[in-house]
């Protein structure tokens, strides 16, 4: 993370800060073009990167995303600040490139939801509800969240997982478990082969990539998390019982009972999420370095649109 | 159809009943064995209808009906065992391989199949202690004897003695009088001496000696030495059975065969008169009497003493003596010896009052010592020095034993158990070189030891190897004897460049020895080389020289050159807490497993017993389910008979399906599974494994320490070996090398496997999870991470640099010892030439710390290579003090690079988490690192002699980036 970076981010973590206006501010500061799409009350802003080089149409467009709202009266360093920034400072690196990445930014709005909110109120889900009636079906969403603390990358695939308990138990969501579960195969390649293949994948964690599968769009969450943590929470993981496990979520991933459940199994390092010691003192640059590397390493990484068609 | 109607349909039987129904005497417990028999016994059996006969015949000649016996029917492959009324007792599987057990020496009888199996077997009768057992054979000669014997015999008493107090070893007399009446006639001896000597045999059968033994070994050579002067004949035939006596008042118990006196019968009187002993040849037969007179007393001041070991110390250990010094000492030396021995058996037995100074004592060495030193000491003028030998080694022990046997002690009795101490002096030199070698601070010690024991000779020679030892890393007699005759300023380059040589060897797999000081030595020095760096305690000096021995070409390196470059890379240490908060949970836990398995009888049966009632647990509940599969397995398959080739069909299905729920369903089982593990590694059955010397210690340690917030991480880690790691290897050495050993049935359940069922191998899993979950064998990882320190922030952490590096030379062949995983010379990959073992390097401490194995393989209609870990194999004492997620990870990065330099597609690691690691933390952080990761197919079976592992399917850890 260098000054400036560390300097964005310390201003975008006040209390005080209008977030939506800092990056609107910094995206024209930046010169970068951008468009808001508002969806409800929300405000989600649109970078696309198809100026220089445009989008190769035969491969999927990887959509980068990272909610920028927090919960009120909290810092929000790690959630999720410091995916936003990751993916800001990651515009110039991509636009540097020579040869054509297809990926586009969108920095979402309303992710964490309020008491008594469904997830039909969460911002992604009310866009790619608005995707799907524009009949845009060559996105693949990639989620950033919980970017800021650690060194080894995390591939969330609760959506999958989720996904799999409903077709086990209805048959019509078949298509779409099949659908995730070629995406998610076709990126194994992308992960085995980023660093040394040291990442973990942890089904239980999930943030907006749930809107955008529920609207049958290819979504899979990155995070990132010490090695230690990523190490408790899958054994913390292998001691729960597959029939309980399957209890829980059956109620709901929103659900209270779910939540509760979710808490002994979270990382450590994410204890202080929705909490006011959620500060950027407690981020590590080496985080910041992975998902820089990521990034780059996605860049290359085409998806055939053919291949995972909606 | 009741049994009368049954022994109808048979013309014989029917004839036998009605001759029993006319018997004088006992015809009605005679009809009604008859009647009852022939329910449970198929009329058409001739062994039936042979026992009516000989019972009836019995009954007739003797006028007993033997009412307390058991009758043993042979059945095809099974005995059938029937009580005086003819009820069904029990029936059994005929085992050919069982041990026998001694009839005086060695307690009571058991039924063992080695007895004269005749088709009705006599030697069944129980009444009593070893009493009344008599064959058939045997009791048809007594009943039929020829007239020239009558004459002169008493039949009927003979007979009687028979039928009262024989035992199944007791052949029939007649030879034996035939022999003693003609040599009365011959010599014309008095009339009187017939009636002196069928009291002898009745006294002598009384005390359990065989009329037999009587006649040849006491009548005969009284008849030949005294035989002449009927009053002296009159008073040595008095003064063996005066002996017996005399302790017989001594004790004032009745000589009924069960009391304490028939021990002291047969661990002291018939040593003292068996034919071979000197002790009543050359004195005069008052003299003798005295002499017994004072070791009597002695005798049982000894044994009436309250100390709880007092026989277990004797038996075995100070019985050989007795018999040893019987034979070849004058009677006034054996008086001397035998109090002498009596002395250091009451010394050692008061001041060994519980269980653990008992294990301490390690008996069996003193068993096996004994053996070595009568071994070489066969020649009569080595009698002295055994003597004076005996003598010191007393004197040593008990020294020992005041000081509760120090550390010391375990390696003296290594080397009297091994033979190396062969006179006194040999006691006196090990005594200093111990205290010299104690100075240098060597791990080697045993193996110094040994080389100053075999060749050092005096002070000189012994500082010259000491000389040696403190500069020299590499330890062999034969470098050593070289190095010796070296002049002194080539001594020191030679010492020198050997060191230089350990070092390069171990890092660099590539290496050629050559030192210029010592040459056409390379062989060896490659050899001692490996035996400095192997120190698995899972392997004996021996072993490794075997293994040495028979190395085959397929160990050169044979692989890409890319795998013999190194890779470095550094690992955090682990900070530990000096003691544990150990929870007295953990500490009674453990004290419970230490007494159980010390208060174990010794029996050489147990380990068959267990067996055969685990496969006779298997077949009965087999037959619940499918009661008449279970009896054809029982009754006409030769799963029974040992005949593992002929088993088909369902026969085999049966069979094997019985071992499978045998090794994998009860929790009941796995308990005593457990008890007999520790049964075995405690008591030494588990040969070669040396468990029982690296169990010692350790549980000495606990033992000592009761109070809480004592453990420490040195005492609690080579627990954790012992329950873990030689429990697994023991487990698997049980399941694949020891099942060899097992009876017929029990070998062909362990051996087999079947389709869609557990194999051997991972039934020995399965029994080891079942362990380690009963075993608490967690408890020690938790304790374990109890101990270790939170990192304090600020606080400099040190860090180890690791080396690791492909080999496949003669080092490598012992990749299997170098770290945990519990496999004990099972397999032969280093044979394989898709084989790779990666050695794991502590540069730091210059340690061989353990392996990393892997294959080549391809995928499923692919040429691409697949590197495919199989384990990671180090040693747990060496990673407890890093920080194993950080050696995990970097090991795994280095493991990516290999795979890159080889031009691997992918880095794979297979399925089978069990074989992994023998090291529970690596095991966990792969677990962990599998989860959920792509797999792919692959067209690998890799087969070996004893396993073969299915590839078919494997995980995922890293792929090469497509171009």
């Amino acid at each position: 993370m260098n000054e400036q970076m560390r300097e964005d981010l310390t201003q975008f973590c006040r209390f005080d800060c209008d977030r939506y206006e800092f990056l609107i501010n910094w995206l024209n500061r930046e010169e970068i073009s951008h468009s808001v799409i508002p969806t409800g009350s929300a405000r989600h802003i649109l970078i696309r990167l198809d100026k220089i080089r445009p989008y190769l149409k035969r491969y999927h467009v990887k959509t980068l995303v990272a909610h920028y709202d927090r919960v009120d009266g909290t810092p929000g360093a790690n959630d999720n600040s410091s995916a936003v920034m990751q993916l800001l400072y990651s515009i110039d690196k991509l636009k540097s490139l020579n040869f054509a990445h297809n990926i586009q930014i969108i920095l979402t709005d309303k992710e964490e939801l309020m008491p008594g909110e469904s997830l039909v109120n969460q911002g992604a889900y009310q866009l790619a509800n608005l995707f799907r009636e524009k009949n845009i079906n060559n996105c693949i969403f990639f989620v950033f969240d919980m970017c800021g603390i650690g060194d080894t990358l995390i591939s969330g695939r609760a959506g999958l997982q989720l996904l799999k308990n409903k077709y086990d138990n209805e048959i019509r969501f078949k298509k779409m478990y099949d659908h995730m579960r070629h995406f998610s195969d076709s990126l194994a390649d992308l992960f085995l082969s980023f660093r040394d293949g040291e990442y973990f994948n942890l089904n239980s964690l999930f943030s907006d990539d749930l809107g955008f599968l529920l609207n049958r769009y290819p979504a899979l969450q990155i995070s990132v998390l010490p090695y230690s943590d990523a190490l408790a929470v899958k054994n913390n993981l292998f001691r729960i019982d597959d029939e309980k496990w399957n209890e829980v979520q059956g109620k709901g991933v929103l659900s209270a009972e779910y939540r509760e459940f979710l808490k002994p199994l979270l990382p450590q390092s994410w204890n202080s999420n929705h909490k006011s010691s959620d500060s950027i003192e407690r981020l590590t640059d080496s985080a910041f370095d992975v998902i820089d590397e990521f990034i780059l390493e996605l860049a290359q990484y085409q998806i055939p649109y053919g291949e995972v068609n909606s | 159809m009741n049994g009368l109607q049954t022994l109808k349909l048979n013309k014989k039987a029917y004839k036998l009943y009605l001759r029993a129904k006319k018997l004088n005497l006992w015809s009605k417990e005679t009809c009604t064995f008859m009647v009852n028999s022939a329910r449970h016994i198929p009329i058409s059996s001739n062994e039936l209808s042979d026992l009516f006969e000989i019972l009836i015949f019995v009954v007739e000649k003797t006028e007993i009906f033997p009412i307390e016996a058991q009758f043993r029917i042979k059945l095809n492959n099974k005995v059938v065992y029937l009580n005086s009324s003819g009820d069904f007792l029990e029936q059994r599987l005929i085992i050919n391989d069982n041990k026998i057990n001694g009839h005086l020496s060695q307690g009571p009888i058991m039924l063992s199949p080695k007895l004269d199996l005749k088709s009705v077997d006599f030697s069944t009768f129980i009444s009593g202690y070893f009493r009344g057992h008599i064959s058939a054979e045997v009791l048809k000669k007594l009943c039929t004897v020829p007239e020239p014997l009558k004459v002169v015999w008493n039949i009927a008493v003979v007979r009687t003695i028979y039928l009262k107090f024989s035992h199944p070893r007791w052949e029939d007399p007649l030879d034996s009088l035939y022999v003693v009446q003609q040599l009365l006639i011959a010599k014309e001896y008095p009339r009187n001496y017939v009636r002196l000597i069928e009291n002898a045999l009745v006294n002598g059968a009384r005390l359990g000696f065989s009329p037999v033994d009587v006649l040849n070994k006491i009548v005969l050579h009284n008849l030949e030495m005294y035989g002449d002067d009927p009053d002296t004949f009159a008073e040595a035939m008095q003064l063996d059975w005066a002996m017996a006596r005399r302790l017989n008042a001594l004790f004032g118990k009745e000589n009924d065969g069960t009391t304490f006196n028939q021990y002291s019968l047969q661990k002291l009187i018939i040593p003292l008169i068996s034919p071979d002993s000197r002790f009543i040849k050359e004195q005069n037969l008052a003299e003798i009497d005295r002499m017994f007179r004072d070791i009597a007393i002695r005798w049982k001041e000894v044994f009436t003493q309250p100390y709880r070991y007092t026989k277990d110390l004797f038996d075995n250990y100070g019985d050989i003596y007795v018999a040893n010094v019987c034979r070849n000492e004058s009677p006034d030396y054996i008086r001397k010896e035998l109090i002498r021995l009596l002395n250091h058996i009451d010394f050692i037995s008061s001041r060994i009052d519980s269980e653990k100074q008992y294990t301490r004592f390690l008996k069996p060495l003193h068993i096996e010592g004994f053996e070595e030193i009568k071994k070489k000491t066969g020649s009569k003028s080595r009698q002295s020095v055994m003597r004076l030998l005996m003598q010191k080694h007393f004197e040593i022990i008990e020294e020992y034993t005041i000081l509760e046997f120090p550390i010391d002690y375990r390696q003296y009795m290594t080397f009297f158990s091994g033979g190396f101490i062969q006179s006194p002096d040999d006691i006196d030199f090990f005594q200093n070189a111990v205290r010299n070698i104690r100075k240098l601070n060597s791990t080697e010690t045993d193996e110094i030891l040994r080389v100053m024991m075999a060749f050092a000779s005096d002070v000189k020679e012994t500082q010259k190897i000491l000389d040696y030892i403190s500069t020299c890393k590499i330890f062999d007699r034969q470098i050593y004897q070289k190095w010796k005759d070296l002049k002194e300023d080539r001594q020191d380059e030679a010492i020198y460049s050997l060191n230089k040589t350990f070092d390069r060897y171990l890092l660099d797999p590539t290496i050629e020895i050559s030192i210029k000081e010592l040459p056409k030595m390379e062989r060896i020095i490659e050899n001692a080389i490996i035996k400095q760096l192997i120190k698995s305690p899972r392997l004996s000096r021996q072993e490794i020289d075997y293994m040495l021995a028979n190395e085959t070409t397929a160990m050169e390196p044979m692989f890409s050159s890319e795998l013999t470059k190194p890779v470095d890379f550094s690992v955090d240490e682990k900070v530990y807490a000096t003691k544990s908060s150990s929870s007295q949970e953990f500490i009674s836990v453990r004290h419970r497993f230490v007494n159980r398995a010390a208060s174990m009888a010794s029996d050489e049966m147990y380990r068959n017993r267990i067996a055969t009632s685990l496969i006779k647990a298997g077949v009965y509940h087999y037959g619940n389910n499918y009661s008449d599969v279970s009896l054809e397995v029982m009754n006409n398959f030769q799963i029974f008979t040992g005949e593992v080739n002929n088993l088909t069909g369902k026969a085999a299905e049966v069979g094997r399906e019985c071992a499978s729920w045998i090794l994998t369903q009860e929790k009941v089982l796995a308990v005593k599974t457990i008890n007999l593990m520790e049964e075995l590694i405690l008591s030494g059955i588990i040969e070669n494994t040396h468990v029982t010397k690296q169990a010692y210690p350790p549980f000495s340690d606990i033992m000592e320490k009761p109070e809480r917030d004592t453990f420490t991480k040195e005492t609690i880690l080579p627990l954790k070996e012992i329950y873990s790691i030689y429990f697994r290897e023991y487990i698997n050495d049980f399941c694949i090398n020891q099942s060899a050993q097992l009876p017929p049935v029990a070998r062909t359940l362990f051996q087999k496997s079947f389709p869609g069922t557990e194999t051997m191998m991972e039934c020995a899993q399965i029994i080891y999870k079942n362990l380690a979950y009963y075993l608490d064998l967690d408890q020690f990882d938790l304790e374990l991470n109890a101990l270790n320190s939170q990192r304090v922030p600020g606080l400099e952490v040190k860090s180890r640099k690791i080396r690791m590096v492909g080999g496949k030379r003669k080092l490598d062949q012992f990749f299997s010892y170098a770290g945990e995983m519990g496999y004990k010379g099972l397999f032969n990959e280093i044979k394989r030439k898709d084989f790779i073992p990666i050695r794991i390097i502590d540069t730091t401490t210059m340690i061989l710390s353990g392996y990393i194995t892997a294959f080549f393989v391809y995928p499923s209609n692919s040429r691409n290579r697949i590197f495919l870990l199989t384990g990671i194999h180090i040693k747990e004492s060496w990673i407890i003090d890093l920080d194993e997620t950080n050696f995990y990870r970097e090991a795994r990065k280095a493991l990516v690079n290999f795979a890159k330099r080889v031009d691997a597609e992918l880095l794979c690691v297979t399925q089978s988490g069990e074989v992994h690691s023998g090291c529970s933390s690596i095991r966990n952080l792969m677990k962990a690192d599998l989860d959920d990761k792509p797999l792919i197919k692959t067209s690998a079976v890799l087969k070996f002699p004893e396993k073969s592992f299915n590839f078919s399917e494997v995980s995922i850890l890293w792929k090469k980036k497509s171009e």
